[in-house]
């Protein structure tokens, strides 16, 4: 399918009544439906289920009870897993792996075409790394391999694309590139995004579905960003009391101490106030 | 009373020396794959299940009033080499679980098969030496038609990996991305340990446990260390290994070391040699 018979708002993925896990349910029952062109955030504390739910969705696990429904029978997906989980002793060339993107329909002892090693090198040049096309994945700093294994993701041309904390790891700038990046890529090529990130404030910033995933808590919800930004909302979520405010066009999040949680409750005032950005 | 030179005694090791590089050969390009994959000590312990066949093969063999090394010499061992490859690939997929659960299956199976090595070798004291022989690739001579069957493990395997060493590449790298794509991971990984587990049940049949295992680890281990390309690991394994098997087996040949032993020494030395080296990025 071209990019231009691609219809905004098209359901791609639908989780009707979904038990989440391996042998025994995480949490409730989750429902979730994901449209071209949308742009998630999936968001919630380490261990929390966020990388069951995304492998449930991709269909690497089976659910334990519900329907995982791939609205297309064509519908291509691509996972971007943790940068860090990924082998550093394979001697790939940046190009090798860019080209594991082109894998799908290809034949048994198929060789990649020309075609699929010009669109390889076409999504390289957009993430800025033409020149390195040759060298060795592991010789790259970390923002470098993130990119690299974003131009495989783009060069599968998904229909949605999972990212699992593609900003992990990086300085400030570089997870902006990253994050700037994936805004443009959704608007431009009408694919679905779904970003799992631990930088709450830049999520909240960029993406305008929201979905809280907390096992401990039983907590699953999903909904537009403008609804699930509330400091109620992520109070519940982190278990603590957290604090919202906009400025220049972004919206930041702040959570407070234990410390001063538990003063609140019992009537008195904060001491040791302690913040710490999400 | 003169000495017969290397050359001359051709017919000697001809037979020999073509089983150990063709051995040489197909287990050191997988053992790319097997260090790449971080599962080195399931080679170990499928070697350990082939040593097993070996030694209930002579058990039984003696139960038959067979003798047992004749049995293995002559062709007669042919059934319990095939068990020893089905046996081998039922492990193979067996081992190609979760990481967690597959590493439990290794040591599993490597403790089983070593106890059953030791059980079954305590009934068959009067044929061990023959049997420790063929374990520890002390065996000098192979039969000519252990070249078919060394030979057409590893056309097979060749095989496998032409049609398969993109999707193979993909599962080993990044296994959920490439699930993600469509590529069936859990039949992938298994097809990919299978063929580790024909080639190095037929291969310690032929030329023994030791050299099976060290020949398919260390020329691997070596290539990783210098190659900058998954083309040049495999070019460099390969080399390794024939080079370790044929000079190996020349050595022990000229100065009568053991010589499954010196095949793995060699392999050693290059392996060795490879860590004074700085790795290339």
């Amino acid at each position: 399918m071209t990019q231009s018979e691609r219809q905004l708002g098209e359901a791609l993925v639908r989780l009707s009544n979904v038990s989440l896990g391996y042998h025994t349910p995480l949490m409730s029952p989750v429902n979730l439906e994901i449209h071209r062109g949308e742009f998630w955030g999936m968001v919630g504390p380490n261990g929390a289920g966020k990388t069951t739910l995304a492998k449930t969705l991709l269909g690497l696990i089976p659910p334990l009870a519900g329907k995982v429904e791939w609205c297309r029978s064509d519908l291509a997906l691509s996972y971007t897993p943790q940068r860090h989980k990924l082998d550093p002793r394979y001697p790939l060339s940046a190009l090798d792996v860019v080209l594991m993107g082109r894998s799908r329909g290809l034949s048994l002892g198929g060789r990649y075409s020309k075609e699929d090693k010009s669109r390889a090198l076409e999504e390289l040049a957009r993430i800025g790394l033409e020149d390195e096309a040759h060298g060795t994945f592991r010789s790259f700093s970390g923002g470098q391999q993130q990119r690299v294994l974003l131009a495989r993701a783009l060069a599968s041309d998904p229909d949605l694309m999972i990212l699992d904390e593609p900003a992990e790891g990086m300085d400030l700038l570089g997870a902006h590139d990253i994050l700037t990046f994936l805004k443009e890529t959704n608007v431009q090529s009408k694919m679905a995004v779904l970003m799992i990130s631990h930088f709450l404030d830049d999520v909240i910033s960029s993406v305008d579905h929201l979905c809280f995933v907390n096992k401990t808590q039983d907590l699953f919800e999903a909904s537009t960003c403008c609804d699930m930004a509330s400091a109620e909302k992520l109070s519940k979520l982190f278990g603590r009391a957290v604090e919202t405010h906009s400025c220049a066009g972004k919206t930041h999040v702040h959570v407070q101490g234990e410390e001063s949680h538990v003063h609140e409750h019992d009537g008195k005032h904060p001491h040791g106030h302690s913040q710490e950005d999400l | 009373m003169e000495e017969i030179g290397f050359l001359d005694s051709m017919f000697v090791w001809r037979d020999a020396m073509i089983v150990a590089i063709l051995s040489a050969a197909a287990l050191a390009y997988l053992g790319v794959w097997i260090v790449l994959k971080r599962v080195v000590f399931v080679p170990l312990a499928l070697s350990q299940v082939s040593s097993f066949g070996l030694v209930l093969a002579a058990f039984l063999g003696g139960l038959l009033e067979k003798d047992a090394a004749h049995a293995h010499e002559s062709g007669d061992s042919f059934d319990a080499l095939l068990l020893s490859v089905v046996v081998s690939v039922i492990l193979g997929v067996w081992l190609a679980r979760p990481r967690e659960e597959g590493s439990q299956a290794v040591v599993s199976a490597y403790l089983m098969a070593s106890a059953g090595v030791l059980l079954v070798g305590n009934l068959i004291t009067d044929k061990l030496h023959d049997v420790e022989s063929v374990l520890f690739g002390s065996a000098v001579l192979v039969e000519t038609h252990q070249i078919f069957i060394v030979g057409g493990a590893a056309l097979l395997v060749a095989l496998i990996h032409f049609l398969y060493y993109r999707r193979f590449l993909f599962v080993s790298f990044d296994a959920d991305a490439a699930g993600a794509t469509g590529i069936p991971v859990f039949s992938t990984e298994a097809l990919l340990i299978s063929s580790f587990a024909l080639m190095i049940s037929v291969v310690t049949q032929a030329i023994g446990a030791l050299p099976a295992f060290g020949l398919m680890v260390l020329p691997g281990m070596f290539a990783l260390r210098m190659a900058r390309s998954m083309r040049g690991a495999f070019v460099l394994a390969v080399l390794l290994g024939i080079l370790s098997a044929g000079l190996g087996y020349y050595l022990s040949f000229q100065f009568d070391t053991p010589t499954g032993a010196t095949m793995v020494g060699l392999s050693a030395l290059g392996y060795l040699g490879s860590l004074g080296v700085s790795r290339p990025h």
